[in-house]
């Protein structure tokens, strides 16, 4: 799955997520958290949501991982081809 | 090894089911036990005529309309993927602390003008002391699952006592009725943080109901419960829980004998450690000594449409009689009920109520009073004594309400009123006991929380009333803060090593 793929991976998990935000101007390079209102406990769902849709998982220590956009991309990218 | 289940729930109370179905949601294989033949615990419904009676909800807290920003409330249904408009609230227009001294309105958050109007009128010199007071509150955080909090209880009174400094001690008293009476185990205070959760819950937030009652909201958890492919076992009574040789817990119960890795109850403390081993009393936390009788009774709207006032246009009103100050404490030995004190509910007051729960020309009142469980205990050992006490309760609750309305200004007749009534019923502490399980008919638990949900037993949790977060809300939150950290997260710190 390329880069851009596993973004719109991300961006999909997070409208299911939270249906109410506007995710259409999202910037890659700043935190989630401080764009959208999700806290620890929406991060926690978009690992669950890694693991059910994608069989993709994330351990705890590795949450710091998913901040942003690109950082989630950089990732999560091998762990979607693997 | 082949278990049945990864998680068993014991109890579908609030607390329980959103637990269920965060479990369901992550994976899981899920089995949910319930005792009674419908799911919600303490907060549940009965239909009479054409009238849908609720029997634990006066109101949900947590509640701000979207466009004001995101209460607990709207986390939780996030969390949970249920539509907030899908629970059609109403607002509540006002509501009200009633002390003789006088009163104080407040509505919802997130801005707190209401309140500090009356504040304001009240107690002229403590406006200031009360906006640092909302301020605390606000920057308060609340570390949801956290065993350190049960090691650092404060008294929520002495914490008052610093942060009003020099106030006039009866607005603290005015402050700390509505947060003991609806959250707190412990007679006359609270934990600080708990205050901090309920005087957010309450005022930065604030009450909404939905539209239909609590069966909105039970049909809605139900169903993303089976669809997330949970098991509900209705009318199934746990009745003992053994640890298996490797580990597994073993849940037998009236429809049969289940295995899981994990379980986790709702069903109280002590009362989940009884089920392992009979003689948990060392490890018995103290028990929750406070209770309520509930009246309820349903009256034509055209009984109180009286001298040009209206209909009473509050929600919910704390109502005290005691001078000075309010106690919250089960009331002295061999009395059924304190009547000097009442959290009275008007539900149909909510705003938006579309649909009723009962025919367009009635209302509505319900009436709690703290009572002494020991006496009722007593009380219903002879049938005669029992109906009699519970007359006695529907009487003094009636009473109560008239004497809140002569505060408004409106003086009606006990009698005027009695006879008018079209539907009623009341129900006991040992109501209480006898449909939800728990000891002492604690509404809020026992005095000791265990914060973290954990107990003395490996893979065993607690969500709900011990756990610490208590209310419809509280207990929504309870189940999927235990889920996420015990079924959720450890299960994945688990397969990442
Ligand atoms: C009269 C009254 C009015 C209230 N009004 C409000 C209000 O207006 N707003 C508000 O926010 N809160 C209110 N509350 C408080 C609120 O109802 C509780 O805090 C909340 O429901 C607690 O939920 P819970 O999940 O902890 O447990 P519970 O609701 O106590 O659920 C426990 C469940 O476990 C089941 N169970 C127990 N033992 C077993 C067993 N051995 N096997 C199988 N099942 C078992 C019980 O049947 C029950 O369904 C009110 C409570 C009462 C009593």
């Amino acid at each position: 799955m390329s880069p851009l793929e596993v973004r719109q991976k991300v961006v999909e998990i997070i409208a299911h997520i939270a249906p109410d935000e506007d995710l259409t101007s999202l910037k890659d390079d700043v935190a989630l958290r401080e764009q959208l209102e999700l806290d620890s406990m929406d991060f926690l769902d978009i690992v669950m949501e890694l693991r059910k849709k994608h069989k993709v998982e994330v351990p705890p220590e590795d949450y710091p991982k998913l901040a942003t956009l690109n950082s989630c991309v950089e990732y999560l990218t091998p762990k979607f081809i693997s | 090894m082949n278990l049945d289940f990864d998680v068993i729930i014991i109890g579908a109370g609030m607390s329980g089911i959103t637990a269920g179905i965060r479990s369901a949601m992550s994976g899981k294989r899920v089995l949910l036990l319930e005792q009674q033949q419908e799911v919600g615990g303490l907060n549940t419904y009965y239909k009479r005529a054409e009238r849908i009676i609720d029997v634990g909800l006066h109101a949900f807290t947590n509640y701000l309309p979207p466009h004001k920003g995101k209460g607990a409330l709207n986390k939780i249904l996030r969390q949970l993927r249920i539509r907030f408009e899908d629970l059609k609230l109403g607002e509540h227009p006002s509501s009200l602390i009633s002390f003789a001294e006088g009163g104080m309105v407040f509505g919802n958050g997130p801005d707190v003008q209401t309140f500090c109007e009356s504040v304001r009128k009240l107690f002229p010199e403590d406006e200031q002391r009360f906006l640092s007071l909302v301020r605390t509150i606000e920057n308060y955080n609340v570390n949801f699952i956290d065993a350190k909090q049960t090691q650092n209880e404060k008294s929520a009174r002495q914490e008052l006592q610093k942060i009003l400094e020099g106030a006039n001690p009866l607005l603290l008293e005015m402050l700390l009725f509505p947060c003991l009476v609806y959250g707190s185990s412990w007679e006359n205070d609270l934990e600080f943080s708990q205050f901090a959760i309920m005087f957010r819950a309450l005022f930065l937030e604030g009450f909404a109901r939905p539209e239909g009652g609590v069966k909105r909201l039970i049909d809605l958890l139900k169903a993303r419960f089976l669809e997330e492919g949970g098991n509900l076992k209705l009318k199934c009574k746990v009745l003992s829980l053994t640890e298996g040789k490797a580990g597994e817990w073993r849940v037998f119960s009236t429809l049969g004998v289940f295995s899981a890795k994990q379980v986790i109850s709702c069903a109280g403390s002590l009362e989940s450690y009884k089920l392992i081993e009979e003689r948990a009393l060392p490890l018995a936390q103290e028990r929750g000594k406070l209770t309520f009788t509930e009246a309820i009774f349903v009256l034509p709207r055209s009984a109180l449409v009286l001298q040009n006032k209206g209909l009473p246009k509050h929600s919910v009103v704390f109502y005290n009689e005691r001078p000075g100050h309010y106690r919250y404490a089960a009331p002295l030995e061999c009395t059924a009920i304190d009547t000097s004190s009442a959290l009275i509910c008007f539900p149909d007051n909510y705003l938006d109520a579309q649909k009723q729960t009962i025919p367009s020309e009635e209302l509505v009142i319900r009436v709690s009073l703290l009572a002494n469980f020991d006496y009722w205990e007593k009380l219903r050992k002879v049938r005669a004594d029992y109906l009699r006490a519970k007359e006695y309760v529907l009487e003094e609750s009636i009473k109560l309400v008239l004497r809140y309305l002569k505060r408004e200004g409106v003086e009606l007749s006990y009698l005027e009123i009695k006879d008018k009534i079209i539907f009623h019923d009341v129900f006991t502490p040992w109501t209480i006991r006898r449909y939800g399980g728990r000891e002492g008919a604690a509404v809020y638990g026992h005095e000791r929380k265990s914060r973290d949900g954990k107990t003395p037993y490996s893979q065993l949790y607690l969500c709900g009333s011990d756990q610490g977060f208590v209310g419809v809300v509280g207990a929504m939150l309870s189940g999927i803060a235990i889920a996420n950290q015990y079924v959720i997260k450890d299960h994945q710190s688990e397969t990442s090593i």
